[in-house]
């Protein structure tokens, strides 16, 4: 914490009508030292968790990527991630769902708990886990299959129903849920692939949706789609809050200000800032993610 | 400081910050060679001053449209956040309190040619001092209002606060004294009375614009909206909070 003085004429006791006393200076109401490690600025805890990461540390090799990060993800919020290439954002976000179980040479360390239970204790399945946290990437990846069975895909595997009228049921809903069907609803047998990049997308979260997930993971999920599309996408998240948790990485500030009720602020692995929304992008506490969000250094 | 102007990976956007600030402040200087203008009108009543006075308000004028276009621009290009946004939300607020601050002394050079032109005895010496005093309290303000913008200086900007009341407590004095004015009894004197009322009602009202120019200073600088607070938490938000 670093205080700043000013060099105009100082406010005495002599002043007419000055109140209280004065300090000796004035206030600076931004963090700014650069070598703070592992305490974040601003409230990690919420009140009502759906997940909570605590001393949470990744390594990839000798690399430290992540330091010691707390942060919990709300109920019925969306939470953004923000912060320069490389800070650890991505790398957070698939700890989530424990994506980076597939790389190889990747350590993680401390506690992510899923309604209180932990994701990495040795007993919890990774298949019904992902199933519960899904995830959206930054590039649509529909299954070569047709628009109905990349959202049938997940409720048959993971046995969600029993017979053709509740798979029907479940793909009719997941794909009005993520306001596609109508797009679609006369060609639910035509290749997913050939639908646009945004329709994709939705197809995408409408496979996620499909398997009743709590928490949806999003990793720039608009990057590849133009304006009209990323609305539509930030429509659905909106819609989307209602039901589940929502943790979105993103590189478009003025995304994590329309679509997020918290953000997130990492830097070099570090969670160096946490707030409303409101907050981080009209008065963050700071220096660095005042800097980063004002377009001070990238 | 925490509030920059400069420092933008986009230095375009540099530019059009401190263009925006730069014409903030030249509407500010302007508006208080006008109340200047004003001070110095009472006493020496020409009509010629108070003319000027209307005239150059058109450039007053002028430059809170400019200011206001630079502001638009702002927002719809660079789509601003934190400092920037404070600092560009607070100069299109402290632009429409010299605007307003314009307007005044517009109202009341016009009254003044009104006294000029009709056959009213010379406004006397006991109805002046007053307002001359509160003009020049109003100017104080308004340069400290100004630097404080120009140097984020918050310690200025609280002074204004305190100025505003000392301003306030002086209106109500003078307006008290010309409720007791002994010459009352005269019809002239009774319109010259009211036209003072008027004159110093309006450096109350420049005073307060004045103050509220400080205000948007301590948000742009702190983030925190000190509009409608008295002097004490206006001196925690300043000093203390964080």
């Amino acid at each position: 914490m670093e205080t700043i003085t000013t060099s105009s004429t100082s406010v005495t006791k002599d002043t007419p009508l000055m109140t209280p006393e004065k300090p000796n200076e004035v206030v600076e109401n931004k963090v700014i030292d650069r070598d703070h490690r592992g305490q974040t600025v601003g409230d990690v805890t919420v009140e009502n968790p759906r997940m909570t990461a605590r001393n949470v540390n990744v390594w990839y090799g000798d690399k430290h990527a992540i330091q010691n990060v707390n942060l919990d993800i709300a109920n019925n919020e969306v939470a953004a991630l923000i912060g320069p290439s490389g800070c650890g954002k991505t790398t957070f976000l698939r700890c989530l769902n424990r994506m980076n179980d597939t790389i190889d040479g990747c350590l993680v360390e401390g506690e992510i708990a899923l309604d209180g239970k932990n994701i990495y204790d040795k007993d919890v399945d990774v298949v019904p886990l992902r199933a519960r946290v899904g995830i959206v990437f930054q590039k649509p990846n529909p299954f070569p299959k047709s628009i109905y069975e990349n959202v049938a895909y997940g409720p048959r595997i993971h046995g969600l129903a029993r017979n053709k009228t509740d798979l029907d049921e479940i793909v009719h809903s997941s794909l009005k849920r993520s306001g596609l069907f109508d797009e679609v609803k006369d060609r639910l047998d035509q290749p997913g692939t050939g639908l646009s990049g945004g329709q994709q997308q939705r197809l995408c979260i409408a496979r996620a949706i499909a398997v009743s997930p709590e928490v949806i993971l999003m990793d720039e999920p608009c990057s590849a789609l133009d304006p009209i599309a990323t609305a539509t996408i930030e429509e659905l998240i909106d819609e989307l809050r209602k039901k589940y948790s929502i943790v979105i990485v993103t590189h478009s500030m003025q995304q994590a200000a329309r679509v997020s009720q918290r953000t997130a602020y990492f830097h070099l692995g570090d969670l160096i800032e946490v707030g409303p929304t409101s907050e981080i992008f009209t008065n963050p506490k700071h220096k660095l993610t005042e800097e980063y969000i004002t377009g001070r250094f990238g | 400081m925490t509030e920059h102007t400069e420092g933008h990976i986009v230095r375009r956007y540099d530019g059009e910050l401190a263009q925006l600030r730069g014409m903030v402040l030249e509407m500010g200087g302007l508006v208080l060679f006008q109340l200047d203008q004003f001070v110095n009108l009472l006493g020496n009543s020409t009509e010629k001053l108070a003319k000027q006075i209307i005239e150059r308000d058109n450039d007053v004028n002028r430059l809170d449209i400019e200011s206001h276009r630079d502001v638009l621009k702002l927002l719809a290009k660079r789509a601003p956040v934190a400092t920037d946004l404070r600092t560009i939300i607070s100069a299109a607020k402290v632009v429409t309190e010299l605007e307003h601050i314009g307007d005044e002394l517009v109202k009341v050079s016009c009254l003044y040619i009104d006294i000029a032109d009709s056959k009213r005895p010379q406004l006397d010496e006991n109805l002046l001092q007053d307002a001359r005093v509160m003009g020049k309290m109003a100017h104080t303000m308004l340069r400290g209002a100004v630097d404080s913008f120009d140097t984020v200086n918050l310690e200025k900007s609280i002074h204004v606060a305190q100025e505003s009341r000392e301003l306030e407590n002086e209106f109500q004095a003078a307006l008290q004294k010309l409720t007791n004015y002994k010459s009352l009894e005269s019809d002239n004197n009774v319109s010259n009375t009211l036209s003072m009322v008027l004159v110093i009602n309006a450096m109350e009202r420049i005073g307060h614009h004045t103050k509220n120019i400080a205000e948007y200073v301590v948000y742009m600088a702190k983030g925190k909206d000190v509009r409608h607070v008295g002097l004490d938490r206006l001196f925690e938000e300043i000093y203390i909070s964080n």
